[in-house]
Formats: structure tokens, sequence, C-alpha cells
């Protein structure tokens, strides 16, 4: 069934730029964040986060700190019972890491929490906290996964010899003949930065005990329902209970699509305290204590015949996972997702891999937009500029060689992921016009201003639409999700959407009203969606990993085309016509070919209601307009192209983006513009991680970058203005033709802005980049050739 | 406290925890620049913004409104004050550096009077200036460069606004002969103060206009400097691209100081 056969409404919702219903509220400021909820009578929280990196607590002192007179309650580990957010999963040997809500005996990094601190607001809570003596024992600190990983290495939990808590390998093919017939080998080590996903709206959480022994709890988080079932796992409230709401949540990026400690106290304080608590991260609690992202090293091997065509690749991928394993995630994250996702758009099937997922003292790595996926395609990237460099064929050419043609659909991948549909080589031609690629390849790198002029391409493949099946294929096994929609119709005619997904920035609200909208014929304005609150939506798993358009959209698609049915039906008992007949339009039902004969939605749905004389009887069709669906949609994959255009100042390395051509296929677009904003937020991140992002720790395991002085995002002066473009090949597997693009340039402009330094170094030889961020340093030492092979 | 714009994050990150705060950003005729025998006098209050934009800094002393379009961004730049800047005393900062160059005079006032102290005495090291606890700095006297001097300002970083890695900004003076008279150059984010390069002003002494020259005079930098590794690059990089932004600086003197020669 193809997505235009589905689609039986004259007026076309999907595919339109329609202008998003959220905006309103937040260009008047007007949106309500966490921080603009308090309730009468609201005490606030601090934390005491440790200074040690690795110590064992010997003893704390909270005599000073429970005789300030406006200390209200202190707690540690022990007041709740040494509770823990412990992650485990079917995985062969991924072993479970116990994070405890407070640290008990040990720390183990720099910002872990030991005590939260009750008090009427948090400057008076902090003071609190100042009082707290808090005696440690240091103990040796895991630096690195070298440290880390050296025999004899202190273990940062006992249960976890040397400090590696999951391992995992993977081959397809005959990797080794590939290297044997290969006419020329690269090996790099590859070392992506630790980044953060840092949402301009920090971390919150607000919790409240009501009399009626039932709990509220608000939370700057991507996935309200999991963490209702989790507060009822981890703190035993039955669910029933419990009401979380995310309000409005200014961006999460995979990054509050955990379930963090905070989650947990905050919930526990208003049970004991009988009052509404209240906490929000600041800046440099956010830098220490919400999840990491993206470190990892890896030792990549690429095997390739002379003519460019690729025969094969080896890596091993080590994870910095931190201290702990986040909650839902786990440390498998990095290395085990993006070794799965190495293949990109290649059609070689000799593989051979295997990762690790490695304890440190620091914080823990979690998801982040473009999860492991950012560092293996930068690996796999950086061998294929130097094989380009190399054996002098142009990387669009070595694209062009190696990728699967578009009649190969599906297509098993040589890390068995199903590739449902794509057209690699429109993508990338669209790429290289909008950029003038190959005229710009041809022009000399040095510029007359001194610079040197440099172009990077680069491709990926994106696993989207966030179900068991795609979770399966990109190294999580057996994981199960669960999302719905129920799509309602009132008595006037108008629809309310309860959704399972929750956009904090998506545009959820305006484009699942339009697939609602288009499916169920009625007009865009007569569609609200509900979402965020447990209480008025429905069961999901939130939104994060580029799933709402796919899962939210076909969940959406089911519940209105059930309704759809049921009012053609009432429609045909009333109009006395044949249900067949009958063309649902922007809220008005035609009789086809009869133009004079029709009602609108809103009489249908009166009458459905209230006319006992006019409906059809209730034995055939229950008076109730209304559909709850769920969807798990098969794996899709969406693919796309960057071209990133630079020029490089050899003498100081600093890098001046020029222009950024961006191409994207995700299927059927639902709202052009909303997908556009999405490729331009995720090439600014992209950047950002290429460019400038790296949370530095010392030997000692201090954070020293913990600010926005010293950890660099990118600003409106890094980035040119973005020129996007969509090639539209709808999935033939998902309902209404639908692929993710939230990830996207996360998996690849960075490879571009690589390819592009690489580029621009030719004039010194074979340069390419071998860590992230590129910076001025790396630039320079590549230069000089004190950190190239070259 | 005039702008806050240093001491407002760090009292948030409780590096700073006065026990009484004087919000001095609201008294009357906080801006003032007005010209002086030799040069321009800016009152310590006075809001950066207000500097750059100023017609007659401008005309007297463009070099002054260049530097300060480079310290952060114009919205830090409308609340931050010059007398706050110099204070503050970043040794990446921008200001401190020009204020070397422009041989400025900072009058500071206490209880018990008033004094003057030269740039060349102002900047003791990282953060700490010649005002004492019981003084403010109440104005700063730019002084205008010669006639036919030319200025040059360079500095890289790794985002627009950031705090500069390395930084270089010089003024040379060209006599009739079109030989360098007098030069000036200062350094910043190599040292734990801005720096005067001495010995490559005196290598510039009496010469005329060479690349080689520059070369050689910016070579001499590296004496005078001794900067330090960070999270962003290393104390070898800074080096490096001092002695480059250096040549890059007196290349501009030196077409601007001849062109109006």
């Amino acid at each position: 069934m193809n997505a235009a056969a589905r689609m039986r409404g004259v007026t076309k919702h999907i595919g339109m730029s329609r202008k998003r219903t959220e905006d309103p509220l937040l260009l008047m400021g007007k949106a309500k964040y966490i921080d603009d909820i308090t309730l009468p009578g609201t005490v606030e929280v601090a934390f005491l986060r440790s200074t040690h990196a690795h110590a064992d607590i010997k003893h704390i002192n909270l005599e000073k700190a429970r005789a300030h007179p406006d200390c209200i309650r202190i707690i540690t580990c022990a007041d709740m019972d040494g509770g823990t957010v412990t992650y485990s999963n079917h995985q062969g040997n991924l072993k479970p890491v116990p994070t405890p809500f407070l640290a008990g005996e040990k720390v183990r990094f720099v910002g872990e929490i030991i005590a939260a601190v009750i008090a009427p607001s948090r400057y008076v809570a902090e003071d609190i906290v100042d009082l707290i003596e808090v005696e440690y024992e240091p103990l040796p600190v895991i630096f690195d996964i070298d440290e880390a990983m050296r025999p004899g290495a202190e273990w940062i939990h006992e249960e976890i010899p040397n400090n590696v808590f999951f391992s995992e390998s993977f081959y397809k093919g005959d990797v080794d003949r590939a290297f044997r017939e290969a006419d020329l080998i690269v090996k790099e080590k590859i070392s992506t930065g630790r980044t953060s996903a840092c949402p301009m709206e920090t971390r919150g959480v607000i919790a409240n005990w009501n009399w009626d022994d039932t709990l509220d709890v608000w939370s700057s988080t991507q996935m309200p329902y999991p963490l209702r079932t989790y507060i009822a796992v981890f703190l035993r409230i039955p669910e029933k209970n419990i009401r979380v709401v995310a309000p409005q949540v200014g961006g999460g990026f995979g990054q509050k699509a955990h379930l963090f400690p905070e989650e947990f106290i905050l919930p526990w304080l208003a049970r004991d305290l009988r009052k509404p608590v209240k906490w929000i991260e600041d800046r440099r609690e956010h830098l220490l204590s919400a999840a990491h992202a993206k470190q990892q090293t890896q030792f990549i091997e690429l095997a390739m015949k002379k003519d460019g065509t690729i025969l094969g690749l080896k890596n091993k991928a080590i994870g910095d996972s931190g201290a702990y394993s986040m909650f839902p995630w786990g440390g498998i994250i990095e290395p085990a997702v993006g070794c799965a996702g190495l293949p990109g758009p290649f059609r070689f099937q000799d593989i051979r891999y295997e990762n690790y997922a490695v304890l440190t003292n620091k914080m823990a790595q979690g998801a982040y937009r473009g999860v492991g996926w950012s560092a293996a395609c930068f690996a796999r990237e950086m061998v294929l500029a130097r094989a380009a460099l190399e054996l002098k064929i142009d990387i669009a050419d070595i694209y062009y060689r190696n990728f699967i043609n578009k009649d190969e659909f599906p297509f098993l991948s040589a890390t068995n992921q199903t590739y449902d549909s794509g057209d690699f080589h429109r993508v990338l031609d669209k790429c290289l016009e909008m950029s003038d690629y190959r005229r710009l390849k041809s022009h000399s790198r040095k510029l007359t201003n001194g610079r040197l002029l440099g172009v990077g391409l680069s491709f990926f493949v994106e696993p989207t639409a966030w179900g068991s099946r795609v979770a399966e294929e990109s190294g999580y096994r057996g994981v199960t999700t669960h999302d719905s929609a129920t799509v309602e119709m009132d008595p006037t005619g108008t629809v309310i959407i309860k959704s399972g997904q929750f956009g904090h920035g998506q545009g959820t609200k305006t484009t699942m009203a339009q697939v609602c909208a288009e499916t169920l014929g009625v007009r865009f304005e007569d569609v609200r969606v509900l979402e965020g609150d447990t209480a008025t939506s429905s069961y999901g798993m939130g939104t994060f990993a580029s799933r709402s358009g796919v899962i939210g959209g076909g969940t959406v698609m089911r519940a209105a085309t059930d309704v759809r049915n049921k009012l053609l039906k009432i429609a045909a008992h009333v109009m006395e016509a044949n249900a067949a007949d009958l063309i649902i339009d922007q809220g008005v039902v035609y009789v086809r070919g009869s133009p004079d004969r029709h009602m609108t939605v809103a009489e249908l749905a009166y009458i459905n209601y209230f006319d006992r004389i006019r409906r059809p009887s209730t034995d055939e069709v229950e008076p109730i307009l209304s559909s709850t669906r769920h969807y798990d949609p098969p794996e899709t994959y969406a693919s796309g192209s960057h071209c990133v255009i630079i020029e490089l100042d050899p003498q100081t390395g600093h890098i001046d983006i020029k222009r950024i051509v961006a191409v994207e296929d995700c299927g059927v677009v639902i709202n052009p513009q909303i997908v556009e904003g999405q490729m331009r937020g995720g090439v600014s991140q992209g950047i950002g991680m290429g460019l400038l992002e790296s949370l530095e720790y010392d030997r000692n395991g201090q954070l020293t970058n913990a600010s926005f002085m010293d950890f660099l995002l990118p600003n409106a002066s890094t980035l040119p203005d973005i020129e996007c473009a969509h090639i539209e090949t709808p999935s033939p597997v998902t309902d209404g033709g639908f692929k993710g693009c939230g990830e996207a340039a996360m998996l690849s402009v960075h490879c571009a802005l690589g390819n592009a330094v690489a580029d621009a170094l030719t004039v010194f030889g074979n340069r390419v980049p071998t860590s992230l961020p590129i910076g001025p340093q790396q630039i320079l030492d590549l230069i000089r050739g004190t950190d190239a092979k070259g | 406290m005039a702008g806050g714009q240093s001491l407002i994050a760090m009292m948030n990150f409780r590096l700073a925890r006065p026990k009484i705060v004087i919000d001095v950003s609201n008294i009357e005729g906080r801006n003032q620049i007005s010209a002086e025998e030799g040069g321009l006098r800016v009152r310590a209050t006075t809001v950066q913004r207000h500097v750059e934009t100023s017609a007659l800094a401008q005309q007297r002393i463009p070099l002054l409104c260049y530097a300060i379009r480079h310290i952060a961004h114009f919205q830090i730049r409308n609340k931050g004050t010059i007398g706050g800047n110099l204070v503050n005393a970043d040794p990446a900062s921008e200001l401190p550096a020009t204020s070397l160059v422009l041989d400025a005079k900072f009058e500071i006032m206490s209880a018990e009077g008033k004094r003057t102290v030269p740039a060349a005495e102002f900047f003791i090291t990282s953060m700490t200036t010649a005002v004492a606890a019981n003084e403010v700095l109440a104005s700063v006297l730019f002084t205008e460069p010669p006639a036919g001097s030319g200025w040059g300002f360079h500095e890289t970083s790794r985002r627009a606004g950031d705090y500069a890695l390395a930084g270089c900004v010089a003024v040379v003076t060209l006599d009739a002969a079109r030989k360098c008279s007098r030069a000036r150059i200062g350094l910043f984010g190599v040292a734990t103060t801005p720096i005067r390069a001495c010995n490559a002003e005196n290598a510039l002494l009496g010469k005329e206009y060479s690349v080689d020259l520059l070369q050689v005079a910016a070579r001499e930098i590296q004496a005078d400097i001794d900067p330090e590794s960070d999270v962003h690059v290393t104390a070898a990089y800074r080096r490096s691209v001092a002695e480059v932004l250096t040549v890059r600086s007196l290349e501009d003197a030196f077409r601007r100081a001849g062109e109006r020669r």
C-alpha cells in the first residue's frame, strides 16, 4: 500500500509548511517552562555534589548545616534506603552498574550527589550546602580508558572487573580475505571529544504529594511516561497514583531521554515533606551531571581496491562511559550503536568489529542526537578521506562507486541493518549541484587572502523510527517500545489527539495535527494535540531518536482512520448514501458525484452523540468517535548529504565556515519547514561537536571547563546560513511513507568539516583530522606533522 | 559594581562573595568622553559601547573603538564598562593591552585623594591592578598617538566574542623619511598581564618597512612573553600565533602610517 493511496482526502495537509501552532506562545514569552511553575508553599532543593572524582566517604557532618535557622531537611543516601536506578537488558554480557540516587560509601565522579538540602529558597539552600562537612578518603582516579583497562587498575565498581561492563563483537563475510586482497589499507586511531547536548533549558523537577496520597511530578524530560513507570517501580508508589507532566521543555536532544537520580529524589522528598519541592538545575550542575556524550576511541581499518571500491572494515570502539551506566540506555549507547551504523550508504559486506563500554571517573555518557553514530561515522569518513587522498580519487567518486543502488532495496547492510529504501545517487547529485562541488574542487586551495579553501563532503544513512526493530538493528537486543495515540472527535466535530509522543521543539503539535487533518478529513485548525501529561495523553515512550514523525504519525494515522471509518458509517446512515461514495474534506462530508449533498462533520458528530432519532442504532455504531492505536514500525532508514565550504587560516588554525549545504531524504515530508528546522539545528550542533565542544577533565577527574566561558557552543557568528534541500523517497514499509530526520546532521556534518579541513590542508600533503573537535591546535599540529601520520 | 559583566558571573559561581555591593551603574553622567590635551579622557563608568560608537573617539583614536569592538558581544558591551574591564585585568582581554599601547594614564581616587598611575605600572598580575582596596578607578586618559602614526589590531579566538587565545595591538609612527620613529606593541593572552613587547619595538626604530623587518621584530616578542597552556591550546601554539599576529598588526600599522604621511 503506498502513501498516496492511503490519503483519500482532497486537501493536502501532509507536505505543507504549516506554521507551527507551538510558536505564538513561545514568541510572546507566554510558554510555561518548569521554572515558571511555582505551587503555593514550594520549598527548594540544592544538592551537595562531590568535589572528588573517586573517594570513599568517611564521614558526613551535618551538624552545622542542620543548625542553620532556615534548614528544613537534609537527606543523604541512608534516608532513601540506598535506592538505585539500575540499567540492565537482555544484552548478553552487559553487566548492570548500580547507580545510586545519592552516593553512599563512595563517590565516583565530580558532581555526584551526596546530600539534598531543602530550604525556603535555592539561595539559602546553597548556603546550607556549604555548611556540610564531608570527609573524603581519595582513591586512585581513573582518568581515561587506557587507565581503566590497564591491568591492576582500580575497579570503580567492585562488581565490574577491570572496569569493562560491556563488550560485544560482530563479524560478517570474510574480512581477512578483504584485507588480503586490498590494494590499500588505511588504519587510524580516531578519538571523539566528550560533549554535552546543552539544551537551552537545563533540567528541573517539581514534585508535590497530595493529601489523597497521589503524586504530581513536573520534569523537564523527554519521556514522561517511562518516568511515571519507574517512579512507581523504584519508589514503590502505585503507578495509578502518579501523574507526570513535562511542561514546555526547552530542548532535550536525547540528554533528557534518561531518568536521572534527581527525578526520583524530588518525588521522594515531596512524599517525605508533604510539601511541593522544586529543583532547577544551574548550568554548572548541568555540565557536571547531565548526561555527557560521544567520547570514544576507535581503531579503524579500511581495505580498499585501487579503483576506490571498499572491500571491508574493521573497527574496535571503546566508549569512555563515565562512572555509571545511564538509565535506560546504558553505556552501550556509544560503542554498540555506533559500530552497528558503520556501513553507512555503502554496499561492502565484509566487516568485523568489537566494542567495549568502559568505566572512568567522569559523569556518565548517555544519549545525545546522533548517539554512537557521530563517532562511528567520523571514523569511517576520515579513513575514507585518507584513502581518497592516497588514491587521488575524489571522495564523491568513492561514494558513487560504493553506493547501494536504488533498485537494490531492501538491502541488508554489512551489519545486518535492513535498509528499506533510498536514492543515494540522487541525494549526492543534488548536494554536489547545490554546492558547485566539482568546480570548487578544481580551484586552487590557496586564496588571495592568505587562507586555504577547503571543500568537504559527507554522506549518511540514519536509522530512524526508534521502535523495537530499529533498536534491535542498532544493537539493543530485545528492547521493545510502546507508543500509542488516541484520536477523539467531540460532539461539535473538533478533534483532540492524545499522543504518547512529546514534542519539545520538534513541532509535533503541528505535524500530528497535519497527519490527523489529512487522514480524517477535517480542518487543521480543528485538531488539537495533547501531549506531555500522563493524565491527559496516551502511553508512549516519548520523543527522541528520530521516532516521533514515524511512530507518532503512524499511531495518529491509524487512530484517525478508525474515527474516519466510524464517521463515514454514521454519515452513510444519516445521508442515506453508500459509505464508499462518501468523501470527507476540510470538515465536510460529500457524496461523490453529487456535490450539493453534503453535511458538515460537526453536524454528524452532534447527531452521533445526541440525536437518538437520526443516528444509527448503538448496536451498529457505538456513539463514541474515538480510537486508540499502537504502532511499532518496521525499520526505516533516512539518508542525506552535507557539503561544508571553509576558509582556513594556516597560520592560526582558525576556520571560517563560508557555506553549508544540507540535503535530506526522510521519505514523505510532513512539514518541510519543520524538517528544515531539524536540519539547521542538527547542523549547528554538529558543527559545535566538530569544531568547538570538549568537556575536559584533568588527571584528578576535575572538569576544568564547567561553564560556557570555556565549554564552547557554536553561536550565531560561527555559522553561515544553511542551504537546505529535500529529496523524497517514501518509505515502502512505514505508515504514510515517513522516515525520521532528527539525528541526521550529527552523523554527517562534522565529517564534512573533517573532509574540508583535509582538503584545505592538501597543500601540505595528506593531512586528515583524527580527533574531534578540530580546534586551532589540531590544525597547526596537522600542518606541522606533529599529529599527522602522513 | 559598574557593569557587573564579570562580578555577577563570579557571584553566581559563588567564587566572589561580597558582603556589600555598591552599584555605580546608575550615577548621573556615567558616560563621559572628553578631549584633553594629548588624548581622550574616558570616565571609568562609561559603557564600552558608548566609546565604541563615539564619533569623537572614532575620529581621534580609531584603534580604541576597533579594539573595543572585539570585547565579547554588543549586548555585553552595552553593560560592561571601560573601567570595569581594565580593573578586572584579564590578561586575555583586549582593552588592557590597548591601554598599554596608548600610553594610558589611570586616575585613581580614594577618600584621601587622587593619584595617577601610568599603564606600564597599572597591571600587576592576572586580575590584579594598582587599584588598592580603598580606591576606585575614576577615569583613564588614552593618549592620542603622534602625527604620522598608524595602528594594527589582530587577535584569534575560538569564536567571535571570546577572550583571545592570543592577540596583538600595535601603533607605529613614521618620520618624514618613512622610517619608524616610535613603536608600541602590546600583546594579550600570552602572559599573566598584558605586556609591551619592548624588544620588538626597539627592533623597528629607525628602520623602513620591509617584510623581513616585521618578521625579525616579531621574533623578538618571544623573550617577552610567557604563555600558558589551557583547555583550548598549548603554550607553544600561543607563542607561534602571537608572533603571526604581531606581523599582521605591524603590517596594518605600517600601511596606515604610510597612508597618513
